[in-house]
């Protein structure tokens, strides 16, 4: 199943893109863990194309949705400067306050949350594609065992 | 799910309860940002931000808590959490904020936490 929608490529498009992620994936069935990690992880990779890749305002943001038995992949089309996330520096999320910067978390959590990224640049589109393996859902505990 | 933030503040004790209700994203972390900002100019040293209805946070929120926080530690004041949801709590362990951060399980708590703290 996959599903496309187009987004203007700013700010306030941020909570409609979030909501189109997480009815793809709750009409496909996936669970909690998995639609928490792709609606953020989605948010994140947005977030970064509308506040640094300077996309033309006219431009549309194209956003897919896809689930398949295996794996949810959601693929990210903007006009905006090239960002290859596998780039970008992490940061040291064990830093204490006084060492602790401001910033970076959003590939972190793209990073964390996705088991792959695709990223290419092609004619002034880039395209990226977070892919996540489904995970089985962990029976709950029997009569007894909680 | 919400689409937007909605803050709404009380004085307990010597501090200053915040709370966040529904989504801190790109989209509103400017309001809150700003909203934060002018409590610690108007000179509030101790915020308690209370996040127990916030529905969602991305790494966009945790800057604003983070920039405040050590605007404030910088000030000799102090910037807790309390009553922290389920999904917003993953994020922030996510982000190694569980240990930068002091999180009590609600607002009683925290500005307990804090009266103690100064006698």
């Amino acid at each position: 199943m996959s599903t496309t929608r187009t987004f203007p490529p700013r700010r306030e498009a941020l909570p409609r893109i979030s909501r189109f992620i997480d009815e793809c994936l709750t009409s496909a069935g996936t669970d909690e863990d998995d639609r928490f990690a792709m609606t953020l992880a989605v948010d994140e990779a947005c977030t970064n194309i509308v506040l640094h890749g300077g996309p033309p305002e006219e431009s549309t943001l194209r956003v897919s949705c896809r689930v398949d038995p295996q794996a949810i992949s959601v693929a990210i089309e903007d006009r905006g400067r090239p960002f290859d996330p596998h780039d970008a520096p992490l940061p040291d999320t064990d830093a204490d306050l006084p060492h602790r910067r401001i910033g970076g978390l959003g590939v972190y959590f793209i990073r964390t949350l996705t088991d792959r990224i695709e990223y290419g640049y092609r004619d002034g589109t880039n395209w990226l594609v977070l892919i996540r393996h489904r995970r089985p859902l962990t029976p709950p505990p029997g009569p007894g065992e909680g | 799910m919400s689409d937007t933030l909605a803050m709404n503040e009380h004085e307990a004790g010597d501090a200053m309860v915040v709370a966040f209700r529904g989504r801190l994203d790109a989209t509103a972390s400017p309001d809150a940002e700003e909203r934060l900002s002018r409590l610690i100019g108007d000179g509030h040293r101790h915020l308690v931000i209370d996040l127990g209805d916030l529905e969602y946070i991305s790494s966009s929120g945790l800057r604003v808590m983070l920039a405040a926080l050590k605007r404030l530690k910088q000030e000799e004041g102090s910037l807790s959490i309390a009553g922290i949801s389920p999904g917003v709590w993953q994020v922030f362990v996510m982000a190694g904020f569980d240990r930068i951060f002091e999180i009590f399980d609600d607002e009683t708590a925290a500005v307990e936490a804090r009266s103690t703290r100064d006698r």
